[in-house]
């Protein structure tokens, strides 16, 4: 740290940024969410984050809060960085998020129904049929299938961006296996360990419930007439970048931890898991491995993480798979732009979060406009995710903008381009002392019957740690902050 | 409970059973080296822990520097303390959802304080406070096996991972030393032996283990026979019997396992070793017991669909 005292932070000069921060407003006046926090830090010694962040690192390296990052050495394990300063969110912005999240899955949920069934959207033009039906992420398999109470998307983890004090725009939706939750559940009982003192002042809302939620939601999708369901949670192994996370549900749940190789899926279509008593039959499966990987008989055929079978006994309602077979066609960011006519069609509301305005490539008009003003957006890959293979022009140097030019031009499809977003700020520990960072939002959603959508208030933060940077991917050197939802 | 779950849980306390196994012998030879005459203690380690052809082809000559770097540091031996607490902790952080969180975090953190060792810092620091610390990290580990775990189908493979280890580890000890307190020609070195003794006793933890139930100097037969017999050792091979055939009984009392187990107590608990040294040498007794032990181990694997 450097100077005296904590209010460096506020010297002339010294906290500036170009976005809206969600601390210090453009006139200097803090925020009022942010009002206590500030006033707190003002008070305290200036070592007291330098050292509370020390403790932290000390505490997640001990629990093994780690996670590993591909393409590096294989059983590399990292820390995700933590900050110690929270991410703040007054009641009343909370709860305009979590409608428009409740809102937004339960759309996303009736499209992914309609399409594997009677295509209505597609049928009325709302939604382009080729878009779904040609999309590499569309799995003709579950054709004609409903799952166990309709629910395709038990699990969503929906990515949120602020731009000023009132818009939120959805950045994206996670739909398949949405990742991190556990670090909103560590990073709060890391923060309750270091700042016991400002739990006491604030009114921060709990998160900690979430494991009890989610066993509920997993029991609710039980196949028809199961009486207590046993439900296991699916992980590809100690190898996987999420472990932690799948180790840290399961425990907290109290259900087993399964690989491939503990289950099986007998003559009678139903899966069992290998016990020492002998077989025991499995109802829920919160798998966290992809659709691809899930069954060698019908998906890759040379996957070794999945179990041979699961599919059939899926459409057979014999398991319930959590989430859903095929929901990739509905977070796919081709289709993303859709998402506010989807909310209208299936729903007759206004969408209450808007989207980022997109540009599809595929779209000739868009292309051109796109190739352009190339340095001034954000162009992703339609099927990319973890923040690889994406362009943010403004950051880009030339040759990387002529470099994706060309990879655009040679096949528009695989990309979409958005505005490049003054992503707001939020006060983070660095080197320097207190500075502004580049924050996201993932808030996780629970769907027990197409019209229940549970959240608890809290989120997933994450945060850019290097100057300036927009990227917030834990695999591209983002970290994380606790969320405080505040109470009314 | 998972097959899986049952294999990772008896390897997890198997690995961190050896690894302290390991560094006892490494910490008698230290010992033994500073005496005169005492430097022969490397070999019988790398005999004991059956990776002597394992050493040969990568390290040929046999140096206490060489044999310290391959029982700590070489993540080649499976055998090492390193690879043992590697794969200790590996099996933990596979079952960590089922485990106390004690218990990873605290082979994690022996994991992660590991990491900053080598060579040359131990030599600074001290090798015998190295071995000290594993030992008290062990026990510690298996302390909150005993003290946290619930006493559940889980905890009695980790109960039988510390036992199995253990009579395996204290027969084949015995079988490498045997010649040291039987020798052949019965000739009386004098007190080289007697530091000898006292040495295979540290490292199985016997020293005082030894006065209190002996109440007299260490006698070569009287070692052998606390370490084969002696119920109230716990580090006896029938003392190691007597807590598998307690886990065994507790998981299921009809297996083939809990049947050859029994039997192997039964023997060890009324046997003499007069009467092994009437039929055959001890060498061959402990050779065939090391053998039971393994097939003990296959046939747990067999029983519980490990």
């Amino acid at each position: 740290m450097s100077g005296n005292s904590n209010d460096g932070y506020a010297e002339e000069g010294f906290y500036k940024t170009s976005s809206y921060d969600e601390m210090i407003g453009a006139d200097g006046s803090v925020s009022s969410a942010y009002v206590l926090y500030e006033k707190w830090l003002k008070t305290q010694p200036p070592e007291i984050l330098e050292q509370r962040n020390k403790q932290a690192d000390v505490l997640f390296r001990r629990m093994g809060i780690t996670f590993a990052v591909y393409g590096e050495q294989t059983g590399v394990e990292r820390l995700i960085p933590f900050d110690p300063i929270p991410r703040v969110l007054a009641n009343a912005e909370w709860e305009r998020l979590n409608a428009g999240i409740c809102q937004r899955v339960k759309a996303l949920n009736r499209f992914l129904q309609d399409v594997y069934t009677t295509r209505d959207i597609l049928r009325a033009g709302v939604v382009p049929q080729d878009l779904i039906l040609q999309n590499t992420e569309y799995t003709a398999e579950v054709e004609g299938f409903t799952p166990p109470n309709g629910v395709h998307t038990h699990i969503s983890g929906i990515d949120i961006v602020r731009v000023s004090p009132d818009q939120f725009y959805v950045l994206e939706d996670n739909l398949r296996c949405p990742s991190g939750v556990s670090y909103m559940l560590e990073d709060r009982e890391v923060m309750m360990r270091l700042f016991p003192d400002l739990f006491k002042t604030y009114n921060v809302l709990p998160v900690n419930h979430y494991p009890r939620e989610l066993k509920s939601t997993l029991e609710s999708s039980a196949p028809d007439g199961v009486e207590n369901p046993r439900c296991v949670l699916f992980t590809p192994g100690i190898y996987n970048s999420a472990y932690f996370e799948h180790a840290f549900l399961a425990s907290e749940m109290g259900i087993e931890l399964v690989t491939g190789q503990d289950l099986f899926v007998d003559s009678d279509d139903c899966v069992y898991m290998r016990t020492v008593e002998g077989p025991e039959k499995v109802d829920v499966i919160y798998r966290r491995i992809d659709d691809k990987f899930l069954d060698p008989e019908v998906f890759r055929k040379d996957s070794l993480l999945g179990c041979a079978g699961l599919y059939r006994a899926a459409m057979k309602k014999n398991v319930t798979l959590v989430n859903a077979i095929g929901n990739g066609v509905c977070d796919d960011k081709s289709v993303y732009p859709y998402v506010p006519q989807m909310i209208e069609f299936y729903l007759g509301e206004k969408p209450i979060l808007s989207n980022v305005p997109t540009y599809t490539l595929a779209k000739p008009d868009d292309c051109k406009y796109v190739l352009e003003h190339l340095s001034e957006l954000v162009v992703k890959e339609t099927h990319g995710s973890g923040g690889y293979g994406m362009l943010i022009g403004p950051k880009a140097a030339k040759a990387e903008l002529d470099l994706f030019r060309e990879k655009i031009k040679a096949d528009p499809d695989r990309y979409i381009a958005q505005p490049t977003l003054a992503l707001s700020s939020s006060p983070t520990l660095c080197a320097e002392g207190v500075a502004p960072r580049h924050v996201d939002l993932r808030p996780f959603a629970l769907m027990r019957n197409p019209d229940d959508v549970v959240l608890v208030p809290g989120a997933l933060t994450r945060v850019a740690l290097r100057e300036g940077s927009l990227v917030v991917n834990s695999s591209q050197g983002g970290g994380t902050k606790d969320t405080w939802v505040l109470g009314a | 409970m998972l097959s899986r779950t049952a294999d990772n849980i008896y390897w997890m306390a198997r690995m961190v059973e050896r690894a302290q196994g390991v560094v006892r012998l490494l910490e008698a030879a230290y010992r033994m080296e500073q005496l005169p005459g005492g430097g022969a203690g490397w070999d019988p380690i790398l005999t004991i822990s059956g990776q002597i052809d394992g050493y040969k082809a990568k390290y040929g000559e046999l140096t206490s520097k060489n044999v310290l770097n391959f029982m700590i540091f070489d993540l080649d031996n499976p055998s090492g303390v390193f690879s043992c607490i590697k794969a200790g902790r590996e099996n933990t952080r596979s079952e960590r959802s089922i485990l106390p969180e004690e218990m990873f975090e605290s082979i994690n953190t022996t994991w992660i304080e590991l990491q900053g060792l080598y060579y040359d810092s131990l030599e600074r620091t001290g090798f015998r406070e190295f071995f000290e610390w594993i030992k008290d990290r062990t026990e510690l580990f298996r302390g909150q096996t005993v003290s946290m775990m619930v006493y559940d189908d889980a905890f009695q493979f980790a109960r039988m991972g510390t036992y199995i280890e253990r009579a395996d580890f204290t027969a084949r000890l015995l079988d490498v030393k045997y010649h040291i307190l039987l020798p052949p020609d019965a000739a009386d070195k004098g007190l080289i032996d007697y530091y000898q003794w006292g040495e295979m006793l540290r490292s199985v933890g016997g020293w005082h283990a030894y006065r209190s139930i002996y109440q007299e100097a260490p006698v070569p037969s009287k070692i052998a026979e606390m370490l084969i017999f002696n119920p109230l050792f716990p580090r006896s091979m029938n003392a190691a019997y007597s807590e598998i055939v307690t886990s065994l009984s507790a998981l299921r009392p009809d297996t083939m396992s809990l049947n050859i187990a029994s039997q192997e107590h039964a023997f060890l608990h009324t046997g003499t070793l007069a009467g092994i040294l009437k039929e055959r040498p001890l060498h061959d007794f402990l050779t065939d017991f090391v053998g039971f032990t393994a097939n003990l181990s296959d046939q747990i694997r067999k029983d519980f669909m490990l």
